[in-house]
């Protein structure tokens, strides 16, 4: 999938994120008074407290194949990489391998929550704690009743572990109504790349992505 | 030592240590070498949890952990908790409530507690279950984890809780176990996710008891609670050697040559072992009584291989590493066979030949990869089903599931100072271990002495003689002690699993009753066969007597494939068969338009008659004409309507038509109490002089508590509190024989041995205390309160018989030794209910609570036998809903870690609910049956018709995968 049409913007400055110490436990973003709701919402889903004390930030981001819903949720939140050579890189990005900035990864930039802010994340798994089949997590940010950007990604339907979805950038402008999440939701399916496997064959998946999506776009609507 | 040597300092149960360590070498090892034993390892990835420690007051997994960044912290492990031999609140609130069953988790499980009441004095349950969540545990179903760690939250907070009781109605002659009035709370509100204490109903014919029927602590808690080394798993000895198992990436090959010549040369190696240097002997792995049921199919090591994660070579050397190290020196030339996944494919014609062999008999077709082909019948089954009034047939799949006990298998075996062999192991069966392994390894049987100490669970999978053959010709090449051991992966590949099912039924009906049963039973045995014939029987016979048609005929093969070999998993082809009958009586009932509660209420098995199948159908022979003498399962149905409210709701969620689906589903089954006219057990009862007794008995505990209601049979005959009961048991030096921990027999069969033992040395204590009180009668005498009590009221205490009849007056040792054996198995029996949310756009089916009435016979101890109803139904949830052992088309596990597998952690569980029902079952100990299958057989059916209710399709395929479901509702292949 191409990268250009996607609206991530690199941060000219630190000011106003919060950084995620990389070598800090995940269970300290969970403590984090000021972390977003959404990623320890997500953390507590995909990690054991045993796994949030001993597996640190940097690498539960860096090798999400046990947290597969956590790397969805920062790309969805729009986490950026800093590296010790000082760059950054959308943790988006950075994944799918597309930027490689000098230097080695240190820490993690978040937005912070806001008030015009709405997130949802939807999974199917075999049970409650299990690792999802399809995940979807989406942050929409609006501008008054109108939608000023949107992000979806996904676990389950790529053929690496979590990728945000092109489609969302439809909703940019608009109101965020039922009709026209369903509409990208239907995009965002006919855009995955599943691999199947003994749990979802690829029309289960895409389907999935369909259902989650609509469901994980839904909830920002209250 | 992994890595680079490293100092450091830390805080160890507040006493502070400096260590050297490796710089990657992981906290749990290091902790262990420390003689930390309490800190258990269960897997080699992270996923279950087991060995968790506190960290600066902090869970954390130590096999993740390294021991280099506790650097300058303090770590806490169970061995801290107690203080001055008190046991800490959650440790006594462990005991108390039956938290700890094998006890292999249950430190891990502590110290996550001990890490949430540190910080949440006052947890929600629902707390408890996230905080908990990553700990597995199989035995429990987490119903008394969970409670565990409520109460501890109590005691801590300075509250009483007063012992834990389960909540007890004696019933008059006029009242029916259907109505005793339980509390409000069993009715389970939506999201209500409090533990329960189980519910025990007596009917009045039940006679008293004092210590049989009590919720006693069990024996070996308090050891398992602190953490102590009593498993193979801790077992090391002195200049102990580590073996290693080679096995084979491929699913099918001859093996043209094998060359260790590196590997032997290797300093510090001992011994290699392949088929060229060890006996060609023909053995049969599975742990049954002899003559064992055909085929011999194995050889310790042979020239070909079956599986991926089959023995190619086995090494012994000084360290772990080092053996590791020599398997990879061994060079091994494979010929790649075709080879087989799928049971269907394996019976064509043309199908790779798996057991291309000579030298192995009595597999029924060879060429066809069929092991057996049994057909057996009663009554005229065609003509019953040209003259019923309708006929329906169904084909259900069930999954190839995995035990995941949490202590993998391991022995240590060592030549004493009498030369003669130690075999320590984790086994569920030492006498038949010590019998199959002779003729392998050449050393005569009464030069071998098995020993189990606590075992980890086991489930059926340690039914199996896996490594201990390997291991003792490892001792016997040596000279050297030797442990042997499996990792999680090799659980997977190279132990065993449950049978996989193809179930297909025909059942015919007549004017409201089964007049015709047909059931075609295909099992795939995996590469060897050592338990093809009796699960597949198992199944055959539980599968058709339920409903007990006149006309019924059991088809079935076994097959071999190349998968991993299965063997013996708690259900044992019952659980298999059941789930198809109980699907089809309830595809029947709806295509009839009938209430299904009542037809197969119409049609159950009644008290007085006969198992029509019992006779063909033994357990790999013919077996025994039996009749059903004991049963409660229409008040177990009974109350779980009521309970339930399963009317209302069945037609409040008939024509839902939004996504998210309520359904409620309820199945009867039946299981049995050992195996009729085979199973053999002995107690020996020894009194000392202080008016105590030891108790030696073969039975198995395996964490189901056995040890426990045994002591407590004794104690009941012999008038005493259980803690008068010291429990010896499962040493083939010291213990009397027991055919071992499998087909629900311990209760039945061992406490049976126990109860005649016991009512021996009373009669001995009788006659000699009839002296002392110079009473004529001995059989006037009453044992009671530690005193035996003459008619007139005189007594005279068991201390004193101890001390007179040892030391000053007809000196003799009061001592008996009693069996027993049974030429019936009396069927329990429950009924078992489950309530689902299914998301009709996912698939994802929840299971929202289950609950489970059950008539076991007599309840021994209510406390253990609830727990072993939780954990049963939690591991039949697993294989109903997500426990599926997946190959890929090379023979290759595709999900063969505990996370990708998935059994069901805390939070994944429903509330789970039982109340025992209790009948006097003439043939067993103080009128009890058994326990521990039966729990295994009513998840699948009862979770398939719930969700039939809630969508309404059936989905026949198991496990319940949310693409499969999703399928279902869309009618899609």
């Amino acid at each position: 999938m191409s990268t250009s049409t996607l609206t991530l913007t690199l941060p000219q400055t630190e000011a106003g994120f919060l950084r995620l110490e990389g070598d800090a436990p995940l269970q300290s973003v969970v403590d984090a008074a000021n972390a977003p709701e959404l990623l320890k919402q997500v953390l507590r889903r995909s990690y054991s407290w045993q796994e949030r004390n001993d597996v640190s930030i940097r690498r539960a981001a860096l090798s999400p194949d046990r947290g597969p819903l956590w790397a969805a949720a920062l790309m969805a939140w729009d986490a950026y990489v800093l590296f010790d050579s000082g760059e950054m890189a959308s943790y988006a990005h950075y994944m799918r391998r597309e930027v490689r900035p000098e230097g080695r990864s240190t820490d993690l930039l978040i937005p912070p929550e806001a008030e015009n802010l709405r997130w949802g994340v939807a999974d199917v798994a075999r049970t409650k704690l299990d690792m999802p089949i399809v995940g979807a997590v989406a942050v929409v940010e609006f501008d008054g009743e109108q939608v000023k950007a949107a992000r979806v990604a996904l676990t389950g339907v790529w053929k690496h572990t979590a990728d945000l979805a092109q489609a969302p950038e439809a909703l940019v402008g608009q109101r965020l109504t039922p009709e026209i999440i369903g509409a990208v939701a239907e995009a965002i399916a006919v855009e995955t790349d599943p691999r199947p496997d003994y749990l979802g064959s690829v029309e289960y998946r895409r389907a999935m992505a369909k259902v989650l999506s609509r469901d994980a776009l839904e909830r920002c609507l209250s | 030592m992994r890595g680079t040597p490293t100092q450091i300092t830390l805080t160890i149960n507040g006493s502070p240590q400096t260590w050297t360590v490796g710089s990657r070498d992981m906290l749990l090892h290091v902790l262990r070498d420390h003689k930390y034993f309490s800190v258990k390892q269960g897997c080699d990835t992270g996923d279950c949890g087991i060995c968790t420690v506190l960290v600066d007051g902090k869970p954390v997994r130590s096999c993740m952990t390294r021991a280099v960044d506790v650097d300058g912290k303090s770590v806490q492990t169970t061995e801290g908790l107690s203080q001055n031999g008190e046991l800490h609140p959650i440790q006594e609130a462990f005991m108390e409530t039956g938290g700890a069953q094998c006890g292999f988790c249950t430190p891990g499980k502590i110290m996550a507690a001990k890490a949430l009441l540190d910080r949440n004095p006052d947890p929600t349950v629902e707390e408890v279950r996230e905080a908990m969540s990553g700990v597995l545990c199989r035995c429990t179903g987490y119903v008394r984890t969970n409670d565990a760690v409520l109460r501890a939250a109590r005691k801590l907070r300075g509250e009483d809780t007063g012992p834990l009781q389960p909540l007890r109605f004696f019933l008059t002659e006029e009242e029916s176990a259907a109505d005793a009035p339980l509390p409000e709370d069993y009715r389970r509100a939506d999201g209500d996710l409090k533990p329960l204490p189980p519910v025990v109903i007596t009917p009045p014919d039940m006679p008293a008891t004092e210590v049989v029927g009590k919720p006693e602590i069990k024996v070996d808690a308090r050891k398992l609670v602190l953490g102590r080394p009593v498993y193979a798993f801790d077992k090391y000895v002195d200049g102990m050697l580590y073996a290693a198992l080679l096995t084979s990436p491929h699913a099918h090959a001859r093996i043209i040559d094998i060359d260790t010549s590196a590997a032997e040369a290797l300093p510090g190696v001992h011994a290699v072992l392949t088929y060229k240097n060890v006996p060609r002997i023909k053995y049969a792995s599975g742990g049954q009584s002899p003559p064992q049921p055909p085929p011999y199919d194995q050889v310790m090591f042979d020239n070909k291989v079956r599986h991926v994660g089959d023995r190619v070579a086995a090494v012994a050397a000084e360290t772990p590493e080092l053996a590791e190290k020599a398997l990879r020196l061994i060079k091994v030339k494979y010929e790649a066979l075709p080879h087989v996944i799928d049971p269907l494919e394996a019976m064509r014609p043309g199908a790779p030949v798996i057991h291309d062999e000579e030298d192995t008999e009595g597999i029924y077709d060879a060429q066809r990869n069929i092991v057996f082909h049994i057909e057996a019948e009663v009554g005229d089954v065609d003509k019953a089903f040209a003259e019923a009034d309708y006929v329906h047939e169904a084909e259900y799949y069930t999954p190839k599931q995995q035990h995941v006990h949490l202590e993998p298998h391991v022995t240590i075996t060592w030549w004493d100072e009498d030369d003669r062999l130690v075999v320590y192991t984790s086994t569920q069966v030492p006498f038949h271990v010590r019998r199959i392994i002779a003729p392998l390894i050449g050393v005569d049987p009464k030069r071998i002495r098995v020993i189990k100490p606590r075992i980890g669970g086991g489930f059926g999978n340690k039914q199996e003689i896996i490594l201990e053959d390997v291991c003792a010709m490892l001792t016997v090449r040596t000279g050297r002690a030797v442990r042997l051991e499996y990792s999680r992966k090799q659980e997977f590949y190279s132990s065993r699993s449950s049978h996989p099912n193809i179930v297909r039924y025909k059942v015919g009906v007549k004017d409201g009753k089964v007049t015709a049963a047909q059931l075609y039973f295909l099992g795939d045995t995996g590469a060897y066969g050592a338990h093809a014939l009796t699960v597949q029987m198992v199944g055959g016979f539980k599968g058709l007597t339920l409903y007990n048609a006149p006309n019924s005929r059991f088809i079935s093969d076994a097959v071999y494939t190349n998968q991993p070999p299965t063997g013996a998993f708690r259900g044992y082809g019952a659980t298999q068969a059941q789930y198809g009958y109980e699907v089809i009586m309830a595809e029947i009932a709806e295509k009839l338009g009938l209430d299904v509660v009542e037809f197969k209420r119409n049609n159950l098995l009644k008290v007085g008659e006969p198992m029509l199948l019992a006779k063909k159908l033994g357990e790999g022979r013919e077996g025994y004409e039996q009749a059903l003498t004991t049963s409660a399962i229409e008040e177990c149905l009974d109350i779980g309507l009521r309970v339930t409210d399963f009317y209302a709701k069945r037609k409040a969620y008939a024509n839902q038509t939004g996504r998210y689906r309520k359904g409620i589903g309820f199945a009867t089954t039946m299981h049995g109490s050992g195996i009729a006219g085979l199973d053999m057990a002995a107690a020996t009862i020894k009194m000392w002089d202080d008016g105590a007794f030891f108790l030696t008995v073969g039975a198995t505990d395996i964490g189901t508590g056995s040890d426990t209601i045994l002591a407590q049979i004794a104690a009941e005959v012999l008038g005493v509190p259980l803690e008068d009961i010291v429990v010896y048991s499962s040493d083939t030096d010291f213990t009397p024989f027991d055919t071992g921990a499998y087909a629900s027999s311990t209760t039945y069969i061992s406490g049976g041995a126990v109860r005649n033992a016991a009512e021996k040395v009373k009669r001995q204590i009788q006659e000699f205390a009839a002296k002392l009180l110079e009473v004529d009668d001995p059989d006037s005498l009453v044992l009671r309160d530690r005193k035996v009590f003459a008619p007139d009221g005189r007594s005279v205490s068991l201390w004193d018989v101890g001390m007179i009849s040892t030391h000053q007056m007809d000196q003799h040792q009061i001592m008996a030794t009693g069996s027993h054996m049974s030429y019936v198995s009396p069927p329990p029996t429950a009924a078992s209910f489950a309530e689902v949310t299914v998301d009709t756009w996912t698939g994802q089916v929840t299971v929202d609570r289950f609950f489970v009435a059950a008539d076991i016979g007599r309840v021994i101890n209510p406390v253990t036998a609830a727990g072993q109803v939780e954990g049963g139904v939690l591991q039949a949830m697993g294989f109903v809903m997500s426990e599926e052992m997946v190959f890929d088309e090379m023979g290759k596990l595709v999900n063969a870690t505990i996370k990708d597998y998935h059994p069901y952690l805390v939070d994944d569980a429903p509330p789970i609910d039982v109340v025992f029902v209790e009948t006097n079952e003439d043939n067993g100990p103080f009128g009890a049956k058994s326990v521990a299958e039966l729990a295994m057989d009513g998840a699948a059916p009862a979770i398939v018709t719930a969700v039939h209710n809630a969508t309404g399709v059936w989905v026949r395929r198991l496990p319940l995968y949310p693409e499969r479901v999703w399928r279902a509702i869309r009618g899609l292949a």
